[in-house]
């Protein structure tokens, strides 16, 4: 059997001593970034990134996936114990979870998510294994028209999911790929928009960008909030013994969350993010009394723990396949593989397989390690909570700045993250958010490109756009999206949909 | 006589604006071609043109639209310090070294929080500094310097 096979050939890889730890590495960062309030999984993928510079491109994918799944979960523990997502897409989890804490059952809680990310992991890489071959196969007969439509549908995705004002969402994408036009001009060597500057020749660093959004921004907006309230729940060691009889009622809620976290988070623009939000409301429809949710109910953390590590971990499909980054951790993961000479797209499964199904078991191996190290050690993780605020974040703040650094040795990278920290930080008071924007400037070269070639191929009639079937269809998708949202009474409801109970001070941050 | 309703929309407006407007001075030469092969100039002014549509929706809204709550001032002692440390750091890691430019935006960066302390902030930075040291220039080997070109 082919899958098999494969399968086989990517455990050999991942168990590999070296990758091993570097997935071991990767998990216990991801957890530690996940637990601290403040330092979400973008701004700590791109800080951590420069050390993964040193290692073989399958060693650092494995480690910069472990990152972003064990962030999801990390935020789960302070979620639980804290009623502090440690990151946004533990925001659902909180709402039950820390309910179940105060009522003495956060051992439970905390098993539910445990369980239920491990249960949800295992899911979803058995359906990357299984989709991702197909999408793949579909993406090598792609030619250029195709590839702008598909870019242009994940453009028009992480609008159509952004918070807020679908007007402003679309803006920040447009700038972002204006800004992904400075730089040399790949088809005819003209300078663009490099004002005279040396150093703008090669085009704005993503990772440079990303860390000035989220990392700097995050600073401020955190140091503005002023101090929150970190006192955590005490659980007792043998609650934390699994008892089957407890949790029953959780077994249905996580295999439907992982179902809708596998399929939500390998669309563009999905993620750990909108897969908890999905199931969390799956779970209130289908619950007998509804009115349990809020206060404790067991499914609302079953459900969305499960859909977000799921969708964590999907969301490397498009990327892995098609090329296509679907938010801003994908984008900073393209920017990894471009560093270590991997274009990400369909030829990477086909030339360098050992890498791909590498990275994909890796993830069953990182969800194994994730339960080990989650439920027996979650006293110790605590810990890390007592760490002030006011330490930890010059820390991040100089993690920023070495990172930035060392990317290309240049101070100049510094500038870059400094001016976009400022400008992310402007764009936040004033309601846009910064996913688009980042997309954008990773699409942008690329989809420029695309749209030349495809204008040559249909010499100069844009109707090459429309009489190619695949292309034609990923357009009316991305229309009807936009459609959809763009209604007013839909409008409301997503914002409702996202907002509902989201604690103010974290809704800016991905996934 | 109509009242501005979202100030928000209206800054908004204006950075893209802003930006469009860049597009179109910086890239005034360079060349559009046509549709079938396309110059480099085509895709970016394309892009500059929706942008200022945009801002151009976003102004009309800011006056005609909801009315949008008002949000509280943000502060801009813990902005200057932040983005100060970080310019800081920049400016000094050549020529000043890892170790110097660690201390000096630690400190900086210690009046964005409430009640400075010059003994926690340095020993905070000294801390920090030993650390990635350690870690980046020993551990992981990257090409920073110590101590810069002043020494």
């Amino acid at each position: 059997m082919e899958l098999l096979d494969q399968l086989l050939l990517g455990l050999s890889t991942a168990a590999t001593l070296n990758n091993f730890l570097y997935c071991l590495a990767g998990c216990v960062l991801g957890t530690m970034v996940g637990i601290l309030p403040g330092v979400g999984p973008a701004p700590a993928i791109a800080m951590l990134l420069p050390m993964t510079f040193t290692l073989d491109p399958a060693g650092a994918l494995i480690m910069i996936a472990g990152i972003y799944y064990g962030a999801q979960y990390g935020g789960s523990t302070t979620a639980i114990l804290v009623n502090l997502p440690g990151e946004s897409s533990s925001v659902v989890t909180a709402i039950d979870g820390h309910q179940m804490a105060r009522q003495g059952k956060a051992g439970l809680a905390l098993q539910v998510a445990a369980i239920g990310s491990f249960v949800a992991g295992c899911f979803a890489t058995l359906m990357i294994a299984l989709f991702a071959p197909i999408l793949t196969a579909a993406a090598l007969r792609f030619s250029a028209p195709e590839y702008f439509s598909l870019m242009l549908l994940g453009l028009i995705a992480s609008i159509v999911l952004a918070h807020g004002s679908v007007m402003r969402a679309i803006g920040m994408c447009v700038l972002g790929l204006l800004i992904g036009t400075i730089g040399i001009d790949l088809t005819t060597g003209t300078h663009r928009f490099d004002f005279g500057m040396i150093d703008l020749s090669d085009g704005i660093d993503i990772v440079a960008v990303a860390v000035g959004m989220f990392g700097l921004g995050e600073v401020i907006h955190e140091l503005q909030n002023g101090p929150s309230n970190r006192k955590a729940n005490s659980v007792p060691f043998r609650d934390l013994i699994p008892r089957f009889s407890l949790l029953r009622p959780a077994v249905k809620p996580i295999i439907r969350g992982s179902l809708i976290g596998s399929v939500l988070g390998i669309l563009p623009g999905g993620g750990a993010l909108l897969s908890a939000f999905a199931s969390y409301a799956v779970e209130k429809k289908l619950a007998k009394d509804p009115t349990r949710f809020g206060k404790g109910a067991i499914e609302g953390v079953a459900g969305p723990e499960s859909a977000n590590n799921a969708g964590a971990q999907t969301s490397f499909v498009p990327l892995l396949t098609l090329g296509l980054p679907s938010n801003p951790i994908m984008a900073l993961m393209a920017g990894a593989m471009i560093v270590h000479g991997l274009q990400p797209g369909p030829a990477i499964a086909r030339d360098q397989p050992e890498i791909f199904w590498g990275v994909i078991a890796s993830m069953w191996i990182g969800n194994l390690m994730l339960l080990v190290l989650n439920l027996p050690l979650v006293g110790i993780w605590v810990k890390l909570l007592s760490v002030p605020y006011k330490m930890l974040y010059p820390a991040i703040l100089i993690f920023c700045g070495i990172g930035v650094f060392t990317l290309n040795n240049s101070a100049f990278d510094i500038y870059v993250m400094v001016f976009f920290g400022l400008l992310g930080y402007v764009f936040r008071i004033l309601g846009a958010e910064p996913a688009p924007l980042l997309l954008g400037i990773i699409l942008g070269p690329i989809m420029e490109e695309n749209l030349r070639r495809a204008m040559l191929m249909g010499r100069g009639d844009p109707m090459v756009f429309i009489e190619r079937p695949i292309s034609a269809t990923l357009l009316i998708i991305a229309i009807l999206a936009l459609i959809i949202v763009a209604i007013p009474a839909v409008s409301r409801k997503k914002d409702v949909a996202l907002q509902e109970e989201r604690p103010a001070n974290h809704q800016f941050e991905e996934s | 006589m109509t009242k501005l309703k979202d100030p928000k929309d209206l800054l908004l407006a204006a950075i893209f604006a802003a930006f469009a407007a860049v597009t179109f001075i910086e890239g005034r030469e360079l060349e559009m071609a046509t549709a079938r092969a396309m110059g480099p100039g085509y895709f970016p002014k394309m892009l500059a043109l929706i942008l200022l549509l945009i801002a151009c929706a976003l102004a009309i809204r800011s006056f005609f639209g909801n009315l949008a709550e008002s949000k509280p001032k943000p502060s801009i002692r813990v902005i200057a310090s932040i983005i100060g440390a970080a310019l800081l750091f920049g400016i000094l890691i050549r020529p000043a070294g890892l170790v110097i430019s660690i201390i000096v935006s630690v400190i900086v960066s210690g009046f964005a929080s409430d009640g400075f302390q010059w003994k926690s902030s340095l020993l905070t930075g000294a801390v920090l500094a030993a650390g990635s040291s350690i870690i980046f220039i020993y551990l992981l080997g990257q090409p920073i310097p110590l101590f810069g070109e002043f020494f």
